[in-house]
């Protein structure tokens, strides 16, 4: 499952696609809205995506991950829109005999979709709002 | 015909998510840029910094461009700390 949704994020359904018989390990990462952020309370978030395009460099990611690990399945669902305080923005769950592939392939989904994925946050506040753009800004 | 895309604050900035320009032939994705400065000068200082792509694969100011083509120009993507 690699979707772009503008719905709330439905983790149970997302972990239920990857889950099989053969996996002794389903790790997730979820990606929650964060009340604050650059020291300033945070009112809720924004994302915009190239939908065609991320998706295509979701489809990369889950690729690359199956084939560098021995996994039964990776789900990534983004949301775009408007979310609030501790709703789910990203959420990504990984199927794998073992545990330690499950981890180790969710932490690199994450990582590289930061990275890759064309997806973008605006922060808005009481008195303002602000594109959050690449790391370390 | 070029078909150009804006993302984020880059669609911010030019005011609309995309335009046609008029391209009768091959030329690079710099000269397209530096067309687009001469009209929207605000988006010349993300040069440096901005991504690239052209039919949906991250491309460099260096790659050719078509008729036909589509190309997006947007900011890094949103990143967050570790």
């Amino acid at each position: 499952m690699i979707r772009i949704v503008e719905s709330k994020i439905d983790r149970e359904e997302i972990v239920q696609s990857v889950a099989t018989p053969e996996s002794g390990a389903i790790a997730t990462f979820d990606g929650t809205v964060r009340n604050h952020a650059r020291e300033k309370p945070v009112t809720h978030l924004h994302y915009e995506a190239f939908p065609e395009m991320a998706l295509k460099e979701l489809e990369k990611i889950r690729a690359e991950a199956m084939q560098r690990w021995p996994l039964n399945g990776m789900a990534i669902v983004h949301r775009v829109g408007r979310m609030e305080i501790g709703e789910s923005s990203v959420f990504i769950a990984v199927s794998s005999a073992h545990r330690k592939d499950a981890f180790e392939a969710c932490r690199f989904a994450i990582d590289t979709l930061k990275t890759t994925v064309p997806i973008w946050k605006k922060e808005h506040y009481q008195d303002g709002e602000v594109w959050i753009e690449g790391y370390g800004q | 015909m070029l078909k150009v895309r804006f993302f984020a604050s880059l669609k911010d900035l030019v005011g609309e998510s995309e335009l046609e320009m008029q391209l009768e032939q091959e030329t690079s994705v710099r000269k397209i840029f530096q067309q687009l400065g001469t009209r929207f000068p605000e988006i010349k200082k993300y040069e440096s910094i901005m991504l690239i792509a052209v039919n949906m694969e991250y491309a460099d100011l260096d790659a050719t461009v078509t008729p036909g083509d589509e190309v997006c120009f947007f900011p890094p993507v949103s990143g967050g700390a570790r």
